[in-house]
């Protein structure tokens, strides 16, 4: 991968993980700076535009490294927290809450992964009667850049010690290579976010197609991880309502639905001041926008439809609607 | 003024009469001498915005002298990180791809700096950052700098031939530069100012109050957008607002 510039933290300029990722990539230059907010955080930036080529920002994340998620989120879990070891995505969804989120499109990669460790051993070790569930790949995707981030090799092997703490790995990438390294482990969901190809056509842009998703979903289940399928966000309408049915049968006739983990429907949500600001800064999805945003009644009907089909194969207690 | 000169000459700028800075034009570009000093740089920023319409987002770049410890005289730099000596504040310029033009950082000084390192040491660089930030965005704020001294030589700033020439000789690289920037800001703005200009013709003719004006332009925008067809012979602005955002409704089907 080739990066203009390699923004640095100055306290993590000697760090390994730094090292490690300098070696993996081709890059103009270095360039140092105190805190990663000087260059990630300024307002007058343009997200679409630093999109077509972005740099990269390697840094330590001090405060707030694990956070909880909203109260009605589940996959069936006591306690969930989440958490992002990088921010930022090498895919273009034009949905993608991030751009509302960041002023920059610049990676950002935070290298400081034992200060993780030692936040999420503490949750783990004060909810030792309690199931408890990390979600990682909110706020970029958690395979796609893996062999920058050695992301997989370093939180596997660390939940593996675990027995109540469990990892949800959300990715729409097909780079599954690094998981082989590991024995299976009973505590690590791999979860795809996946809609038919039309829909990954029209609003996911540059992800890897259905067909691709489904192929490593198959090969996780057969190395016997577990698996997640997360139709979220669902973009269902009378137009192609009969897709996505056809696309449930698809995926449940490539799976082993007796082994499937979990399963997530989720509508397009989106807090008002992001949504605000990717119309501004994306204005040609204007239009989309306002068809995903609104509140209609048939829309909520197609979904409870889509619902029951997939209760045909899968196991009512494994299906969430969030 | 000297290195100035040299860019009035190449784009056949025209004087334009302002009352504090020295402002240069043509259909494209402007240039304004702003003197020595990042308040200068700064104020001729704001001047510069004032003069020309108040455009927000568009190009801004910064050229001047700075001197370093051992970079070659005449040879140009782009400015990656400048540092504000005095207050220690920091920018970091979003650099696209392929610049041909080696980066460096800059510290700019309140005063005349000899003591040379191998930063670039200039007195506008910060200024005419912080100026230009509340008017464009980051990717299209940039500082290109010549170097004028270093440890063991210095130009003739009284020469003025001098100065033009040595500016001439990389005014090639600068403008294939500024062609890039160009380009990009082309392929993202253009559209958008085409649209919004024609949203703003089209409220000429109705009479709205400030929320009335957001929500047409919101469903205007939407129009043109999606539909990349800037005809509205649907509208009727004898008929009230609410009918024609239902006809535009319509039209998109929603
Ligand atoms: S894969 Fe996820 S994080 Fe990446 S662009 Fe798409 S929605 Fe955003």
């Amino acid at each position: 991968m080739k990066f203009n510039n390699v923004y640095i933290e100055r306290e993590i300029l000697k760090s390994f993980y730094t090292k490690n990722i300098l070696d993996k990539i081709n890059y103009g230059k270095i360039i140092l700076c105190d805190k990663y907010t000087e260059v990630f955080n300024p307002k007058n930036q343009n997200f679409r535009i630093q999109k077509m080529n972005p740099n990269i920002i390697l840094a330590k994340k001090r405060k707030k490294l694990i956070f909880k998620t909203p109260e009605d989120y589940t996959i069936g879990f006591e306690k969930n927290f989440y958490f992002s070891h990088m921010l930022n995505c090498v895919y273009d969804c034009s949905y993608c809450f991030l751009q509302g989120m960041f002023n920059s499109a610049n990676y950002l990669v935070f290298v400081n992964y034992e200060d993780y460790f030692k936040e999420i051993a503490k949750i783990i070790n004060t909810n030792t009667n309690n199931r408890i569930c990390f979600f990682s790949g909110y706020d970029c995707d958690s395979l796609a850049l893996d062999y920058l981030t050695n992301f997989v090799t370093n939180f596997v092997d660390f939940f593996s010690r675990y027995q109540n703490a469990f990892l949800e790995i959300r990715t729409k990438s097909v780079n599954i290579k690094p998981l082989f390294k590991f024995k299976p482990s009973k505590n690590i969901i791999i979860a795809y976010s996946i809609n038919p190809q039309s829909v990954i056509e029209k609003f996911e842009e540059k992800t890897p197609n259905f067909e691709k998703r489904l192929n490593a979903l198959k090969k996780i289940q057969e190395k016997g991880w577990n698996i997640g399928l997360r139709f979220d966000p669902i973009f269902i309408s009378k137009k192609n309502k009969n897709e996505y049915l056809i696309f449930l049968e698809r995926i449940f006739s490539k799976l082993d639905c007796s082994l499937i983990h979990s399963v997530t429907i989720g509508k397009f949500r989106m807090p008002e001041v992001f949504l605000k600001k990717i119309i501004k800064i994306r204005p040609e999805d204007s239009f989309n926008f306002t068809n995903f945003i609104k509140k209609d009644i048939e829309e909520e009907m197609m979904i409870k439809h889509f619902y029951s089909n997939i209760e045909k194969y899968v196991n009512k207690n494994k299906i969430f609607y969030n | 003024m000297s290195e100035a000169k040299a860019f009035i000459d190449y784009y056949s700028l025209k004087k334009k009469k302002t009352s504090n800075f020295s402002l240069y034009y043509n259909d494209l570009i402007s240039l304004t001498i702003c003197g020595i000093g990042k308040i200068n740089a700064a104020m001729s920023i704001v001047q510069t915005f004032y003069e020309f319409e108040k455009q927000k987002n568009n190009i801004w770049i910064n050229f001047g002298v700075a001197g370093h410890k051992k970079e070659k005289i005449g040879s140009i730099f782009l400015v990656d990180k400048v540092i504000d000596n005095e207050t220690k504040k920091k920018r970091y310029p979003f650099i696209l791809d392929n610049c041909k033009i080696n980066q460096n950082s800059c510290i700019t000084y309140n005063k005349p700096n000899f003591n040379y390192t191998n930063n670039l040491s200039d007195m506008e660089a910060s200024g005419f950052f912080f100026g230009c930030e509340k008017y464009s965005s980051k990717e299209f704020i940039h500082s290109i700098k010549i170097i004028s001294d270093n440890e063991k030589k210095k130009i003739n700033f009284f020469n003025k031939d001098e100065v033009k020439s040595m500016v001439l000789n990389k005014i090639e690289d600068i403008d294939t530069f500024i062609k890039k920037l160009y380009s990009t800001w082309t392929n993202y703005f253009e559209k958008k100012k085409k649209i919004e200009n024609t949203i703003r013709n089209i409220l000429i003719d109705y009479r709205l109050t400030f929320s009335e004006e957001k929500e047409f332009s919101r469903w205007l925008s939407m129009y043109f957008y999606h539909t990349s067809n800037l005809k509205i012979n649907f509208l009727d602005n004898k008929k009230d607002i609410h009918t024609n955002i239902q006809n535009i409704k319509k039209k998109l089907g929603i």
